[in-house]
């Protein structure tokens, strides 16, 4: 079947981006990280980097988690969204390989702003992120896609 | 003094009333009256004592006339008149008495009555209030004895250790005795002065101040003392005080402490609820992803919507039917499909544009979740995030607040160390013991200043009390002061006055003594000395009275009395009533004395007997004699008659 050859169960990210994901999400000192998970960090990042309307494809891939740790009520709909959006084709939906590439390469991109806002600011990490979705949120309109 | 008359009534052997009228104008001042022994010269002179001086007058026996008692049925009245002449004044004295005869007892009845009357210029009577005191001022009792005298007794005066006799009648004639007694008294009082000065002179008041003295040295210490611990209470409060304040600052710290654990609590709470935001922060921002991911979701909705519209989706025939069909290659109207036909590539069509029924079921599924949960979720995420941040803020402040708090609070606690809280506790308690202490000495001074003030009041009260006695004192030493120099003035007066008299009667009675003995060149001199001793010195300037005879003695009495009589006559002239006074004289005597004594006496009463006047020394007298009486006893009635002699 078309659909179990494009089935792929690791997301993979940048290995040189690797650290950044460890020090966004790997508790230091008690202090809670902005992220709760590499699959959260993941998904800000697929978005960011949606929102930046950039995909950089990946050089070096290294597995951060499987599939099956993506929840089905927010997290798969919406990269499956991602795709549909990307592709203007629902059928992306069964080509599940795809679908993790686009949110692999949105991701690549939107890592390096999360990281230069979140961890590359002064004060609680948690609160830089909050405050730059603040931003996003005060700004009202995202950027429009870039399709549109 | 001179006599004018004596008037006996009823007077012992003197019965009914008889006068004796003495002569008293010099020269012929002299009353002879004479008599046998046992006629009655005695009584005569004894009424004469008797009328002025009364019962005192010595051992008289009954006044009474027995004759008149023995003649009368009731009581008899007895009297003694004698009228005189004083500092030219007349007076009459009665002295009277009345008795009866009660079982051959003469008895008398009440007392005895003197009166005295005096006689002014107009002839007038009237009656001495005082009668007594005005004979006793006159002629006092004492020295009457000088005046009225018993001769054959006088020699007296010139016996060996009489002198006190004569002392005696030398102070009482010439009333030096005033002087004396005005010295003794002075004496007297100026001792009373001196005991009662004994009383005070004690010294008590020098004691006194000592003591108070002792006293005001003992409360100035106790007072410094208590100014040291005032001071030392007051040092000891403030210090405590001060610790005190440490301490309640201390406290304040302790409450701080209290305070600051309190808040820190309070923004530990805050700080758990604040980590537990930042997570729920986190996670909502984590979940953020869905609020950017809104315009792919819009733009898969909007694919999923164009599909849904053309009827993709669902596609209404299922691949399995369009697969049964060509696998019988018929119809569902039953006419066969031919491979090639026209129908056969439409099934073959729509078959390869079909939607897989698992592709179908995910986009379904996707698009049901999409506008099902995400589209509303993505609504509430800023909702959600913003407010969020603002609890987030809130408990920020809140937290921000405390550690102000706390930071305030720490500011202040640094100035406590833990050390310093026992360190002042302990000072604190020294303090305490040493103001409980010092309170106590305080108490203690106190108690003494109180006791020393009592003690100050009652030795200034006995002080006060002492310097009037002081005061009563001096006063009583000045009067001591004063009586006793009066009394040595008086001495020394009595003595200089005694001196001269002693001198002038013994210069008077050495001339009548030259003048009346007749062995005038044997005794050389007489002296009175200062022991009042009357001597005779003779011609070897020896001692002569042991080898005087009796009648030498008698007239040396004579002589030294009739020598007072003459100092006293200087200022008031006196009688001489001589009972018997030659009796034991020589005829030599005789005549010198009845030559020389009516020269020297103002006034001589002679009581004599016929054989003491007669020959040479009658006939001496004879010239002066102004009035002679003859006391003629009658054995038969036992009475004496006066009878005067023409």
């Amino acid at each position: 079947m078309q659909q179990s050859s494009t089935q792929r169960d690791r997301i993979c990210i940048t290995e040189s981006n690797h650290a950044i994901y460890e020090d966004l999400t790997k508790e230091k000192e008690d202090l809670p990280q902005p992220f709760k998970t590499m699959k959260d960090l993941f998904l800000f990042a697929t978005l960011v980097g949606y929102r930046r309307g950039q995909r950089i494809r990946l050089e070096t891939r290294r597995g951060i988690f499987s599939w099956a740790q993506l929840s089905l009520q927010e997290d798969v709909p919406v990269l499956r969204a991602l795709a549909i959006a990307e592709t203007g084709n629902v059928s992306v939906l069964a080509n599940q390989d795809e679908l993790l590439t686009i949110a692999e390469e949105y991701a690549n991109s939107g890592i390096v702003e999360i990281q230069e806002h979140v961890a590359g600011m002064p004060g609680n990490r948690v609160g830089n992120l909050a405050d730059l979705l603040r931003q996003w949120i005060a700004v009202g309109a995202l950027p429009t896609d870039k399709d549109n | 003094m001179k006599l004018k008359y004596l008037k006996l009534k009823n007077f012992r052997q003197y019965y009914g009333e008889q006068t004796i009228r003495f002569a008293s104008d010099s020269p012929r001042h002299v009353t002879v009256i004479q008599g046998i022994n046992g006629a009655g010269k005695s009584s005569l002179f004894n009424a004469l004592n008797w009328c002025l001086y009364g019962g005192d007058v010595g051992e008289i026996g009954e006044l009474i006339s027995k004759r008149a008692i023995n003649e009368s049925i009731g009581t008899v009245d007895t009297s003694v008149e004698i009228g005189f002449t004083h500092e030219h004044v007349e007076y009459i004295a009665e002295r009277k008495c009345k008795g009866f005869l009660s079982e051959q007892e003469i008895k008398t009845i009440d007392n005895e009555e003197f009166l005295l009357s005096q006689i002014d210029p107009k002839g007038q009577f009237e009656r001495v209030l005082e009668p007594e005191w005005k004979v006793g001022s006159i002629l006092p009792a004492n020295v009457r004895t000088y005046f009225f005298f018993d001769g054959e007794k006088i020699d007296n005066f010139a016996k060996p250790e009489h002198e006190k006799e004569v002392r005696a009648a030398v102070r009482n004639v010439l009333k030096i005795e005033a002087i004396e007694r005005a010295k003794r008294h002075l004496e007297d009082v100026a001792r009373d002065y001196q005991l009662e000065l004994r009383k005070y002179a004690s010294g008590k008041l020098k004691e006194l101040m000592k003591e108070i003295d002792k006293k005001q040295v003992e409360r100035d210490k106790l007072l410094k003392d208590l100014d040291n611990y005032q001071e030392e209470i007051a040092t000891a409060k403030k210090q405590k005080a001060d610790i005190d304040a440490r301490l309640n600052e201390i406290e304040e710290a302790r409450r701080l402490s209290e305070k600051r654990q309190g808040i820190e609590e309070e923004r530990r709470q805050l700080q758990q609820q604040e980590g537990a935001l930042w997570l729920t922060i986190r996670e909502t921002a984590n979940s953020g992803f869905i609020y950017l991911a809104r315009p792919a979701l819009d733009k898969a909705m909007a694919v999923l919507e164009q599909k849904r519209e053309r009827g993709e989706i669902p596609s209404g025939i299922r691949d399995t039917f369009l697969k049964d069909l060509l696998d019988e290659m018929r119809c569902i109207c039953g006419r066969p499909i031919h491979d090639g036909s026209e129908e056969h590539q439409s099934i073959l069509n729509q078959l390869n544009q079909s939607v897989s029924s698992r592709l179908e079921d995910i986009v379904l599924e996707t698009r049901g979740t999409l506008k099902d949960l995400l589209m509303p979720r993505v609504e509430k995420i800023p909702g959600e995030l913003i407010e969020l941040m603002k609890q987030r803020r809130r408990l920020n402040d809140e937290i921000e607040s405390k550690e102000g708090h706390l930071a305030k609070i720490s500011e202040q606690l640094k100035n406590f160390s833990a050390d310093e809280v026992s360190a002042l506790e302990k000072s604190r308690e020294e303090y305490e013991k040493s103001i409980g202490e010092l309170e106590s000495a305080i108490d203690y001074t106190k108690g003494g200043i109180d006791q020393i003030k009592k003690e100050l009041e009652e030795l200034n009260q006995q002080i006060k009390k002492e310097q009037e006695s002081e005061e009563r004192a001096d006063r009583l030493r000045c009067c001591y002061s004063l009586t006793s120099d009066s009394a040595e003035a008086a001495d020394k007066m009595y003595e200089r006055f005694a001196h001269q008299m002693r001198e002038i009667i013994q210069e008077k009675a050495q001339g009548i003594f030259k003048q009346l003995i007749w062995k005038e060149t044997h005794f050389q001199d007489v002296l009175l000395n200062k022991d009042y001793q009357l001597n005779v010195i003779d011609r070897y300037n020896l001692d002569a009275r042991l080898e005087m005879s009796a009648g030498e003695r008698q007239v040396l009495s004579l002589a030294f009395i009739a020598g007072m009589a003459e100092v006293a006559r200087e200022e008031e002239t006196f009688p001489l009533v001589m009972d018997t006074p030659f009796g034991r004289l020589s005829s030599a005597h005789r005549e010198k004395i009845t030559e020389h004594l009516p020269e020297i006496a103002d006034q001589l009463i002679l009581f004599v007997t016929d054989e003491e006047l007669h020959g040479e020394a009658r006939k001496n007298l004879e010239p002066r004699v102004g009035a002679e009486y003859e006391l003629i006893f009658d054995q038969a009635t036992s009475s004496t008659e006066i009878r005067k002699i023409p």
